[in-house]
Protein backbone atom coordinates (compact mmCIF):
# COMPACT_ATOMS: atom_id res chain seq x y z
CA UNK A 1 0.00 0.00 0.00
CA UNK A 2 1.26 3.39 -0.84
CA UNK A 3 0.11 6.82 -0.06
CA UNK A 4 1.05 10.14 1.29
CA UNK A 5 1.58 11.24 4.85
CA UNK A 6 -0.33 14.35 3.84
CA UNK A 7 -3.52 12.37 3.78
CA UNK A 8 -2.98 11.03 7.28
CA UNK A 9 -2.22 14.52 8.47
CA UNK A 10 -5.38 15.75 6.85
CA UNK A 11 -7.35 13.01 8.53
CA UNK A 12 -6.03 14.07 11.91
CA UNK A 13 -6.51 17.76 11.29
CA UNK A 14 -10.06 17.36 10.16
CA UNK A 15 -11.00 15.97 13.57
CA UNK A 16 -10.81 19.52 14.89
CA UNK A 17 -13.03 20.86 12.17
CA UNK A 18 -15.47 18.02 12.74
CA UNK A 19 -15.70 18.81 16.43
CA UNK A 20 -16.09 22.49 15.60
CA UNK A 21 -18.91 21.92 13.14
CA UNK A 22 -20.59 19.63 15.63
CA UNK A 23 -20.40 22.26 18.33
CA UNK A 24 -21.70 24.97 16.01
CA UNK A 25 -24.76 23.01 14.96
CA UNK A 26 -25.39 21.54 18.38
CA UNK A 27 -25.30 24.92 20.05
CA UNK A 28 -27.34 26.34 17.24
CA UNK A 29 -30.05 23.74 17.75
CA UNK A 30 -30.00 24.44 21.46
CA UNK A 31 -30.33 28.15 20.88
CA UNK A 32 -33.19 27.68 18.46
CA UNK A 33 -34.91 25.33 20.86
CA UNK A 34 -34.62 27.90 23.62
CA UNK A 35 -35.74 30.80 21.49
CA UNK A 36 -37.60 29.60 18.44
CA UNK A 37 -38.58 33.15 17.50
CA UNK A 38 -34.91 34.06 16.95
CA UNK A 39 -34.56 31.32 14.36
CA UNK A 40 -33.76 33.59 11.40
CA UNK A 41 -30.66 35.42 12.68
CA UNK A 42 -29.49 32.32 14.55
CA UNK A 43 -29.64 30.26 11.41
CA UNK A 44 -27.68 32.84 9.49
CA UNK A 45 -25.00 32.94 12.15
CA UNK A 46 -24.90 29.16 12.38
CA UNK A 47 -24.14 28.94 8.69
CA UNK A 48 -21.53 31.70 8.85
CA UNK A 49 -19.76 29.82 11.64
CA UNK A 50 -20.15 26.54 9.86
CA UNK A 51 -18.66 28.00 6.69
CA UNK A 52 -15.70 29.45 8.60
CA UNK A 53 -14.91 26.19 10.37
CA UNK A 54 -15.48 24.13 7.28
CA UNK A 55 -13.07 26.45 5.51
CA UNK A 56 -10.30 25.22 7.80
CA UNK A 57 -11.02 21.59 6.96
CA UNK A 58 -11.13 22.43 3.28
CA UNK A 59 -7.85 24.30 3.49
CA UNK A 60 -6.41 21.14 5.00
CA UNK A 61 -7.87 19.13 2.15
CA UNK A 62 -6.35 21.41 -0.44
CA UNK A 63 -2.98 21.41 1.24
CA UNK A 64 -3.03 17.63 1.54
CA UNK A 65 -3.34 17.28 -2.21
CA UNK A 66 -1.44 20.35 -3.33
CA UNK A 67 1.77 19.96 -1.41
CA UNK B 1 -1.47 11.23 -23.84
CA UNK B 2 -3.02 9.08 -21.18
CA UNK B 3 0.38 8.55 -19.64
CA UNK B 4 1.04 12.22 -19.69
CA UNK B 5 -2.28 12.92 -18.05
CA UNK B 6 -1.66 10.21 -15.54
CA UNK B 7 1.59 11.84 -14.57
CA UNK B 8 -0.18 15.04 -13.76
CA UNK B 9 -3.00 13.56 -11.80
CA UNK B 10 -3.49 16.56 -9.64
CA UNK B 11 -6.89 16.38 -8.01
CA UNK B 12 -7.08 20.14 -7.76
CA UNK B 13 -6.76 20.77 -11.45
CA UNK B 14 -8.82 23.47 -13.04
CA UNK B 15 -9.25 22.96 -16.73
CA UNK B 16 -10.22 26.13 -18.52
CA UNK B 17 -12.31 24.34 -21.12
CA UNK B 18 -14.29 22.38 -18.54
CA UNK B 19 -14.82 25.52 -16.54
CA UNK B 20 -16.19 27.23 -19.64
CA UNK B 21 -18.45 24.26 -20.40
CA UNK B 22 -19.80 24.48 -16.90
CA UNK B 23 -20.38 28.20 -17.19
CA UNK B 24 -22.18 27.82 -20.51
CA UNK B 25 -24.40 25.11 -19.10
CA UNK B 26 -25.15 27.23 -16.07
CA UNK B 27 -25.93 30.28 -18.17
CA UNK B 28 -28.36 28.25 -20.27
CA UNK B 29 -30.12 26.99 -17.18
CA UNK B 30 -30.11 30.41 -15.58
CA UNK B 31 -31.58 32.00 -18.69
CA UNK B 32 -34.40 29.49 -18.74
CA UNK B 33 -35.08 29.88 -15.04
CA UNK B 34 -34.90 33.66 -15.22
CA UNK B 35 -36.91 34.18 -18.37
CA UNK B 36 -39.34 31.32 -18.21
CA UNK B 37 -39.70 29.30 -15.04
CA UNK B 38 -39.63 31.80 -12.21
CA UNK B 39 -41.92 34.41 -13.81
CA UNK B 40 -44.44 31.74 -14.62
CA UNK B 41 -44.36 30.26 -11.14
CA UNK B 42 -44.51 33.59 -9.36
CA UNK B 43 -47.29 34.78 -11.64
CA UNK B 44 -49.33 31.70 -10.93
CA UNK B 45 -48.69 31.89 -7.19
CA UNK B 46 -49.69 35.54 -7.14
CA UNK B 47 -52.77 34.81 -9.17
CA UNK B 48 -53.78 32.04 -6.85
CA UNK B 49 -53.22 34.18 -3.79
CA UNK B 50 -55.23 36.92 -5.47
CA UNK B 51 -58.10 34.65 -6.29
CA UNK B 52 -58.16 33.16 -2.81
CA UNK B 53 -58.13 36.58 -1.25
CA UNK B 54 -60.72 37.76 -3.75
CA UNK B 55 -62.89 34.77 -2.87
CA UNK B 56 -62.71 35.62 0.79
CA UNK B 57 -63.48 39.23 -0.04
CA UNK B 58 -66.41 38.20 -2.17
CA UNK B 59 -67.77 35.93 0.53
CA UNK B 60 -67.51 38.74 3.07
CA UNK B 61 -69.30 41.11 0.73
CA UNK B 62 -72.05 38.58 0.09
CA UNK B 63 -72.43 38.05 3.81
CA UNK B 64 -72.71 41.77 4.39
CA UNK B 65 -75.27 42.03 1.62
CA UNK B 66 -77.30 39.20 3.09
CA UNK B 67 -77.13 40.82 6.49
CA UNK B 68 -78.31 44.08 5.01
CA UNK B 69 -81.14 42.38 3.17
CA UNK B 70 -82.17 40.64 6.35
CA UNK B 71 -82.12 43.91 8.19
CA UNK B 72 -84.24 45.51 5.52
CA UNK B 73 -86.63 42.62 5.59
CA UNK B 74 -86.89 42.85 9.33
CA UNK B 75 -87.55 46.57 9.14
CA UNK B 76 -90.19 46.04 6.52
CA UNK B 77 -91.80 43.35 8.57
CA UNK B 78 -91.87 45.62 11.58
CA UNK B 79 -93.34 48.39 9.50
CA UNK B 80 -96.01 46.07 8.19
CA UNK B 81 -96.84 45.00 11.69
CA UNK B 82 -97.07 48.59 12.80
CA UNK B 83 -99.21 49.54 9.83
CA UNK B 84 -101.48 46.60 10.44
CA UNK B 85 -102.02 47.50 14.04
CA UNK B 86 -102.59 51.11 13.04
CA UNK B 87 -105.16 50.02 10.52
CA UNK B 88 -106.78 47.84 13.10
CA UNK B 89 -106.91 50.71 15.55
CA UNK B 90 -108.36 52.97 12.90
CA UNK B 91 -110.91 50.40 11.93
CA UNK B 92 -111.93 50.00 15.56
CA UNK B 93 -112.27 53.73 15.93
CA UNK B 94 -114.26 53.91 12.75
CA UNK B 95 -116.53 51.15 13.92
CA UNK B 96 -117.10 52.91 17.20
CA UNK B 97 -117.72 56.16 15.39
CA UNK B 98 -120.15 54.53 13.01
CA UNK B 99 -121.98 52.89 15.84
CA UNK B 100 -122.13 56.11 17.79
CA UNK B 101 -123.34 58.03 14.77
CA UNK B 102 -125.96 55.45 14.01
CA UNK B 103 -127.11 55.49 17.57
CA UNK B 104 -127.33 59.23 17.60
CA UNK B 105 -129.16 59.27 14.33
CA UNK B 106 -131.54 56.68 15.58
CA UNK B 107 -132.15 58.66 18.74
CA UNK B 108 -132.71 61.82 16.75
CA UNK B 109 -135.07 60.00 14.47
CA UNK B 110 -136.91 58.51 17.39
CA UNK B 111 -137.25 61.87 19.01
CA UNK B 112 -138.36 63.36 15.77
CA UNK B 113 -140.99 60.66 15.37
CA UNK B 114 -142.09 61.07 18.94
CA UNK B 115 -142.24 64.82 18.51
CA UNK B 116 -144.18 64.42 15.34
CA UNK B 117 -146.57 62.08 17.10
CA UNK B 118 -146.95 64.52 19.92
CA UNK B 119 -147.56 67.31 17.52
CA UNK B 120 -150.11 65.22 15.68
CA UNK B 121 -151.81 64.32 18.86
CA UNK B 122 -151.82 67.91 19.96
CA UNK B 123 -153.14 68.99 16.59
CA UNK B 124 -155.84 66.32 16.74
CA UNK B 125 -156.76 67.36 20.21
CA UNK B 126 -156.87 70.96 19.18
CA UNK B 127 -158.98 70.15 16.18
CA UNK B 128 -161.23 68.02 18.27
CA UNK B 129 -161.51 70.80 20.79
CA UNK B 130 -162.28 73.31 18.11
CA UNK B 131 -164.85 71.06 16.58
CA UNK B 132 -166.27 70.35 19.95
CA UNK B 133 -166.42 74.02 20.69
CA UNK B 134 -168.13 74.74 17.37
CA UNK B 135 -170.49 71.91 17.84
CA UNK B 136 -171.24 72.93 21.36
CA UNK B 137 -171.86 76.42 20.15
CA UNK B 138 -174.14 75.19 17.38
CA UNK B 139 -175.87 72.91 19.79
CA UNK B 140 -176.25 75.65 22.28
CA UNK B 141 -177.64 77.92 19.66
CA UNK B 142 -179.88 75.18 18.44
CA UNK B 143 -180.97 74.43 21.91
CA UNK B 144 -181.49 78.01 22.63
CA UNK B 145 -183.57 78.45 19.46
CA UNK B 146 -185.66 75.43 20.30
CA UNK B 147 -186.05 76.52 23.80
CA UNK B 148 -187.03 79.91 22.71
CA UNK B 149 -189.40 78.53 19.99
CA UNK B 150 -191.13 76.04 22.34
CA UNK B 151 -191.57 78.46 25.14
CA UNK B 152 -193.56 80.54 22.88
CA UNK B 153 -196.01 77.75 22.21
CA UNK B 154 -196.18 75.55 25.19
CA UNK B 155 -194.50 75.27 28.50
CA UNK B 156 -195.26 71.59 28.54
CA UNK B 157 -193.63 71.26 25.30
CA UNK B 158 -190.67 72.99 26.72
CA UNK B 159 -189.95 70.17 29.07
CA UNK B 160 -190.22 67.64 26.26
CA UNK B 161 -187.74 69.59 24.19
CA UNK B 162 -185.28 69.55 26.95
CA UNK B 163 -185.66 65.87 27.50
CA UNK B 164 -185.37 65.14 23.80
CA UNK B 165 -182.28 67.29 23.58
CA UNK B 166 -180.67 65.53 26.45
CA UNK B 167 -181.49 62.13 24.97
CA UNK B 168 -180.03 63.19 21.67
CA UNK B 169 -176.99 64.41 23.40
CA UNK B 170 -176.64 61.16 25.21
CA UNK B 171 -177.11 59.21 22.03
CA UNK B 172 -174.42 61.27 20.29
CA UNK B 173 -172.15 60.79 23.22
CA UNK B 174 -172.64 57.02 23.13
CA UNK B 175 -172.07 56.90 19.43
CA UNK B 176 -168.97 58.97 19.79
CA UNK B 177 -167.67 56.69 22.53
CA UNK B 178 -168.37 53.62 20.45
CA UNK B 179 -166.56 55.25 17.60
CA UNK B 180 -163.54 55.87 19.77
CA UNK B 181 -163.61 52.38 20.99
CA UNK C 1 -17.66 4.53 -11.13
CA UNK C 2 -18.45 0.90 -11.18
CA UNK C 3 -17.35 0.52 -14.76
CA UNK C 4 -13.90 1.81 -13.95
CA UNK C 5 -13.56 -0.01 -10.71
CA UNK C 6 -14.94 -3.22 -12.13
CA UNK C 7 -12.39 -3.03 -14.88
CA UNK C 8 -9.76 -2.37 -12.33
CA UNK C 9 -10.78 -5.36 -10.27
CA UNK C 10 -11.30 -7.52 -13.31
CA UNK C 11 -7.88 -6.69 -14.61
CA UNK C 12 -6.59 -7.88 -11.29
CA UNK C 13 -8.40 -11.07 -12.16
CA UNK C 14 -7.91 -12.48 -8.72
CA UNK C 15 -9.78 -12.34 -5.52
CA UNK C 16 -9.65 -13.05 -1.90
CA UNK C 17 -7.96 -16.31 -0.92
CA UNK C 18 -6.48 -16.91 -4.34
CA UNK C 19 -2.97 -18.13 -3.70
CA UNK C 20 -0.50 -16.09 -5.59
CA UNK C 21 -3.21 -13.76 -6.82
CA UNK C 22 -2.79 -10.03 -7.03
CA UNK C 23 -3.27 -8.06 -3.90
CA UNK C 24 -6.17 -5.68 -3.45
CA UNK C 25 -5.76 -2.49 -5.33
CA UNK C 26 -7.90 0.21 -3.84
CA UNK C 27 -9.35 2.60 -6.35
CA UNK C 28 -7.01 5.55 -6.68
CA UNK C 29 -7.64 9.11 -7.72
CA UNK C 30 -7.20 7.82 -11.25
CA UNK C 31 -10.91 7.18 -11.40
CA UNK C 32 -11.38 10.93 -11.49
CA UNK C 33 -9.28 11.25 -14.62
CA UNK C 34 -11.28 9.57 -17.35
CA UNK C 35 -9.64 9.35 -20.72
CA UNK C 36 -10.43 12.24 -23.03
CA UNK C 37 -11.93 11.74 -26.46
CA UNK C 38 -9.81 14.31 -28.13
CA UNK C 39 -9.47 15.17 -31.78
CA UNK C 40 -6.59 16.96 -33.35
CA UNK C 41 -4.44 18.68 -30.84
CA UNK C 42 -7.36 19.69 -28.69
CA UNK C 43 -6.82 18.83 -25.08
CA UNK C 44 -3.74 16.82 -25.71
CA UNK C 45 -1.23 17.22 -22.96
CA UNK C 46 -2.12 20.72 -21.96
CA UNK C 47 -2.42 21.17 -18.22
CA UNK C 48 -5.22 23.68 -18.80
CA UNK C 49 -7.39 21.60 -21.10
CA UNK C 50 -9.16 18.44 -20.13
CA UNK C 51 -10.61 17.63 -23.51
CA UNK C 52 -14.01 16.06 -24.04
CA UNK C 53 -14.09 13.64 -21.17
CA UNK C 54 -16.80 11.74 -19.40
CA UNK C 55 -17.24 14.86 -17.31
CA UNK C 56 -18.28 16.94 -20.28
CA UNK C 57 -20.78 14.30 -21.37
CA UNK C 58 -22.21 14.04 -17.87
CA UNK C 59 -22.40 17.80 -17.72
CA UNK C 60 -24.57 17.71 -20.82
CA UNK C 61 -26.74 15.02 -19.27
CA UNK C 62 -27.10 17.00 -16.06
CA UNK C 63 -27.99 20.15 -17.99
CA UNK C 64 -30.54 18.26 -20.02
CA UNK C 65 -31.99 16.81 -16.83
CA UNK C 66 -32.31 20.24 -15.28
CA UNK C 67 -33.92 21.72 -18.36
CA UNK C 68 -36.29 18.78 -18.52
CA UNK C 69 -37.25 19.27 -14.90
CA UNK C 70 -37.87 22.96 -15.50
CA UNK C 71 -39.92 22.30 -18.60
CA UNK C 72 -41.87 19.54 -16.93
CA UNK C 73 -42.80 21.54 -13.85
CA UNK C 74 -43.75 24.77 -15.60
CA UNK C 75 -45.15 23.38 -18.81
CA UNK C 76 -48.76 24.24 -18.09
CA UNK C 77 -49.74 26.60 -15.37
CA UNK C 78 -53.23 26.38 -13.94
CA UNK C 79 -54.79 27.80 -10.83
CA UNK C 80 -55.49 24.32 -9.52
CA UNK C 81 -52.03 22.78 -9.85
CA UNK C 82 -51.44 19.39 -11.31
CA UNK C 83 -48.82 16.96 -10.09
CA UNK C 84 -45.87 18.40 -11.98
CA UNK C 85 -46.82 21.99 -11.28
CA UNK C 86 -47.12 21.22 -7.59
CA UNK C 87 -43.61 19.81 -7.56
CA UNK C 88 -42.30 22.93 -9.22
CA UNK C 89 -44.12 25.20 -6.80
CA UNK C 90 -43.03 23.22 -3.76
CA UNK C 91 -39.45 23.43 -4.96
CA UNK C 92 -39.77 27.16 -5.62
CA UNK C 93 -41.26 27.77 -2.19
CA UNK C 94 -38.64 25.57 -0.58
CA UNK C 95 -35.87 27.70 -2.01
CA UNK C 96 -37.68 30.86 -1.04
CA UNK C 97 -38.64 29.98 2.52
CA UNK C 98 -35.57 27.96 3.44
CA UNK C 99 -32.79 29.81 1.67
CA UNK C 100 -33.71 33.18 0.28
CA UNK C 101 -35.96 34.67 2.94
CA UNK C 102 -33.92 33.76 6.06
CA UNK C 103 -30.67 34.93 4.48
CA UNK C 104 -31.72 37.97 2.47
CA UNK C 105 -35.22 38.90 3.50
CA UNK C 106 -37.87 40.00 1.07
CA UNK C 107 -35.51 42.18 -0.93
CA UNK C 108 -33.56 39.04 -1.84
CA UNK C 109 -36.43 37.73 -3.91
CA UNK C 110 -34.85 39.09 -7.08
CA UNK C 111 -31.96 36.67 -6.66
CA UNK C 112 -34.32 33.71 -6.60
CA UNK C 113 -33.64 32.74 -10.22
CA UNK C 114 -29.92 32.58 -9.47
CA UNK C 115 -30.43 30.47 -6.37
CA UNK C 116 -32.88 28.16 -8.08
CA UNK C 117 -30.60 27.56 -11.02
CA UNK C 118 -27.63 27.03 -8.71
CA UNK C 119 -29.47 24.50 -6.61
CA UNK C 120 -30.94 22.61 -9.53
CA UNK C 121 -27.73 22.57 -11.51
CA UNK C 122 -25.54 21.43 -8.63
CA UNK C 123 -28.01 18.81 -7.53
CA UNK C 124 -28.30 17.48 -11.06
CA UNK C 125 -24.51 17.37 -11.39
CA UNK C 126 -24.16 15.66 -8.02
CA UNK C 127 -26.78 13.09 -8.73
CA UNK C 128 -24.82 11.89 -11.74
CA UNK C 129 -22.74 10.06 -9.14
CA UNK C 130 -25.40 7.55 -8.23
CA UNK C 131 -27.22 7.07 -11.51
CA UNK C 132 -26.25 3.60 -12.74
CA UNK C 133 -23.81 3.48 -15.68
CA UNK C 134 -23.04 7.17 -15.40
CA UNK C 135 -21.75 7.14 -11.83
CA UNK C 136 -19.39 10.02 -11.73
CA UNK C 137 -20.45 13.14 -9.85
CA UNK C 138 -19.59 16.07 -12.07
CA UNK C 139 -18.45 18.37 -9.23
CA UNK C 140 -15.72 15.88 -8.37
CA UNK C 141 -13.84 17.73 -11.09
CA UNK C 142 -12.88 21.02 -9.47
CA UNK C 143 -13.38 22.99 -12.71
CA UNK C 144 -17.18 22.90 -12.51
CA UNK C 145 -17.75 24.07 -8.93
CA UNK C 146 -15.10 26.72 -9.45
CA UNK C 147 -17.11 28.13 -12.31
CA UNK C 148 -20.23 28.33 -10.19
CA UNK C 149 -18.39 29.78 -7.21
CA UNK C 150 -16.88 32.36 -9.54
CA UNK C 151 -20.34 33.43 -10.63
CA UNK C 152 -21.46 33.81 -7.04
CA UNK C 153 -18.23 35.65 -6.21
CA UNK C 154 -18.69 38.17 -8.99
CA UNK C 155 -22.36 38.53 -8.17
CA UNK C 156 -21.87 39.35 -4.54
CA UNK C 157 -19.08 41.80 -5.23
CA UNK C 158 -21.18 43.60 -7.85
CA UNK C 159 -24.21 43.59 -5.57
CA UNK C 160 -22.12 44.95 -2.71
CA UNK C 161 -20.66 47.74 -4.79
CA UNK C 162 -24.09 48.70 -6.03
CA UNK C 163 -25.73 48.53 -2.61
CA UNK C 164 -23.03 50.63 -0.95
CA UNK C 165 -22.66 53.04 -3.82
CA UNK C 166 -18.99 52.71 -4.64
CA UNK C 167 -16.07 50.33 -4.52
CA UNK C 168 -14.40 52.06 -1.59
CA UNK C 169 -17.49 52.11 0.58
CA UNK C 170 -18.21 48.47 -0.10
CA UNK C 171 -14.65 47.43 0.65
CA UNK C 172 -14.71 49.41 3.85
CA UNK C 173 -17.93 47.80 5.00
CA UNK C 174 -16.76 44.34 4.02
CA UNK C 175 -13.25 44.53 5.37
CA UNK C 176 -13.33 46.82 8.39
CA UNK C 177 -15.32 45.25 11.21
CA UNK C 178 -17.59 47.77 12.83
CA UNK C 179 -16.96 48.50 16.47
CA UNK C 180 -13.35 47.32 16.56
CA UNK C 181 -10.78 49.60 18.23
CA UNK C 182 -8.38 51.28 15.82
CA UNK C 183 -5.20 49.61 17.08
CA UNK C 184 -6.45 46.13 16.27
CA UNK C 185 -7.40 47.02 12.70
CA UNK C 186 -3.96 46.26 11.21
CA UNK C 187 -4.46 42.73 12.44
CA UNK C 188 -8.12 42.38 11.58
CA UNK C 189 -8.18 43.90 8.12
CA UNK C 190 -5.79 41.42 6.46
CA UNK C 191 -7.66 38.55 8.09
CA UNK C 192 -10.95 39.91 6.81
CA UNK C 193 -9.54 40.45 3.33
CA UNK C 194 -8.19 36.93 3.15
CA UNK C 195 -11.29 35.44 4.66
CA UNK C 196 -13.87 37.38 2.66
CA UNK C 197 -12.26 37.65 -0.73
CA UNK C 198 -9.93 34.64 -0.98
CA UNK C 199 -10.92 31.80 1.30
CA UNK C 200 -14.60 32.36 0.90
CA UNK C 201 -14.92 31.66 -2.84
CA UNK C 202 -12.26 28.96 -2.64
CA UNK C 203 -14.01 27.03 0.10
CA UNK C 204 -17.33 27.67 -1.56
CA UNK C 205 -16.14 25.72 -4.59
CA UNK C 206 -14.03 23.18 -2.77
CA UNK C 207 -16.79 22.20 -0.34
CA UNK C 208 -18.92 20.65 -3.06
CA UNK C 209 -15.91 19.28 -4.84
CA UNK C 210 -14.44 17.62 -1.73
CA UNK C 211 -17.63 15.98 -0.59
CA UNK C 212 -18.37 14.63 -4.03
CA UNK C 213 -14.80 13.49 -4.47
CA UNK C 214 -14.62 11.75 -1.12
CA UNK C 215 -18.07 10.24 -1.38
CA UNK C 216 -17.38 8.87 -4.79
CA UNK C 217 -14.06 7.44 -3.66
CA UNK C 218 -15.80 5.80 -0.74
CA UNK C 219 -18.40 4.18 -2.96
CA UNK C 220 -15.70 3.09 -5.40
CA UNK C 221 -13.75 1.50 -2.59
CA UNK C 222 -16.75 -0.45 -1.39
CA UNK C 223 -17.59 -1.58 -4.91
CA UNK C 224 -14.02 -2.59 -5.67
CA UNK C 225 -13.65 -4.34 -2.34
CA UNK C 226 -16.88 -6.22 -2.81
CA UNK C 227 -15.78 -7.34 -6.24
CA UNK C 228 -12.36 -8.29 -5.03
CA UNK C 229 -13.66 -10.38 -2.17
CA UNK C 230 -16.20 -12.23 -4.28
CA UNK C 231 -14.43 -15.54 -4.83
CA UNK C 232 -16.76 -18.53 -4.40
CA UNK C 233 -14.33 -20.91 -6.11
CA UNK C 234 -11.85 -20.74 -3.25
CA UNK C 235 -13.14 -23.85 -1.57
CA UNK C 236 -16.18 -24.49 0.61
CA UNK C 237 -15.05 -22.61 3.73
CA UNK C 238 -13.12 -19.76 2.19
CA UNK C 239 -15.63 -19.40 -0.58
CA UNK C 240 -18.46 -18.92 1.90
CA UNK C 241 -16.44 -16.44 3.89
CA UNK C 242 -15.54 -14.47 0.82
CA UNK C 243 -19.14 -14.36 -0.34
CA UNK C 244 -20.25 -13.17 3.09
CA UNK C 245 -17.59 -10.46 3.08
CA UNK C 246 -18.60 -9.45 -0.38
CA UNK C 247 -22.25 -9.28 0.69
CA UNK C 248 -21.35 -7.04 3.61
CA UNK C 249 -19.46 -4.80 1.25
CA UNK C 250 -22.43 -4.71 -1.11
CA UNK C 251 -24.75 -3.80 1.75
CA UNK C 252 -22.43 -1.01 2.82
CA UNK C 253 -22.29 0.14 -0.80
CA UNK C 254 -26.06 0.37 -0.96
CA UNK C 255 -26.33 2.13 2.39
CA UNK C 256 -23.64 4.59 1.47
CA UNK C 257 -25.32 5.23 -1.85
CA UNK C 258 -28.43 6.31 0.03
CA UNK C 259 -26.23 8.35 2.34
CA UNK C 260 -24.58 9.92 -0.69
CA UNK C 261 -27.96 10.96 -2.03
CA UNK C 262 -28.61 12.84 1.20
CA UNK C 263 -25.13 14.37 1.06
CA UNK C 264 -25.66 15.44 -2.54
CA UNK C 265 -28.87 17.19 -1.65
CA UNK C 266 -27.28 18.74 1.40
CA UNK C 267 -24.28 20.02 -0.50
CA UNK C 268 -26.44 21.58 -3.18
CA UNK C 269 -28.46 23.14 -0.37
CA UNK C 270 -25.39 24.41 1.47
CA UNK C 271 -23.86 25.82 -1.69
CA UNK C 272 -27.05 27.71 -2.49
CA UNK C 273 -27.47 28.78 1.11
CA UNK C 274 -23.95 30.17 1.29
CA UNK C 275 -24.44 31.95 -2.03
CA UNK C 276 -27.55 33.56 -0.56
CA UNK C 277 -25.67 34.38 2.61
CA UNK C 278 -22.82 36.05 0.76
CA UNK C 279 -25.12 38.05 -1.48
CA UNK C 280 -27.30 39.03 1.46
CA UNK C 281 -24.28 40.13 3.46
CA UNK C 282 -23.01 42.20 0.55
CA UNK C 283 -26.28 44.00 -0.10
CA UNK C 284 -26.82 44.74 3.56
CA UNK C 285 -25.93 48.40 4.01
CA UNK C 286 -24.20 49.08 7.29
Amino acid sequence: MEGSLNVIGYGISVIGAGIGVGIVFGMGMQAIARQPEARGPLQTNIYIGFALIEALALLGFVLAFAI
Amino acid sequence: MLGLAAEEQNVLRIHIDELVFGLIAFVVIFALVYKYAVPRITKMLDERADSIEGGIERAKKAEAEAEEARQQYREKLGEAHRQYSQELEKAKEQRAAIIAEAREEAQVEARRIIDAAHAQIEADRQQAMNQLRIEIGTLSTDLATRIVGESLADSGAQGRVIDRFLAELEQADDAQQAEVR
Amino acid sequence: MSADTLNLAAEGGGGLFTPGGPGFEAPSVGIFFPEAWSWGDYGAGSPYLGGITKYAVLLLVATALTLLFLWWTTRKQTKVPGRSQSIGEIFFLFIRTQISRPMMGVKGDKYLPLLISLFLFIFAMNIMGIIPFLQLPVPSNLSYPVGLALIVYITFIVVGIRAHGGVGKYLKSAVVPSGAPWWILPLLVPIEVISNFMIRPATHAIRVFATMFAGHLLLATFAAGGWYMFNPSAGPVFGTISVLFSGASLLAFILFTAFELVIMFLQAFVFTLLAALYIGEAQEAH
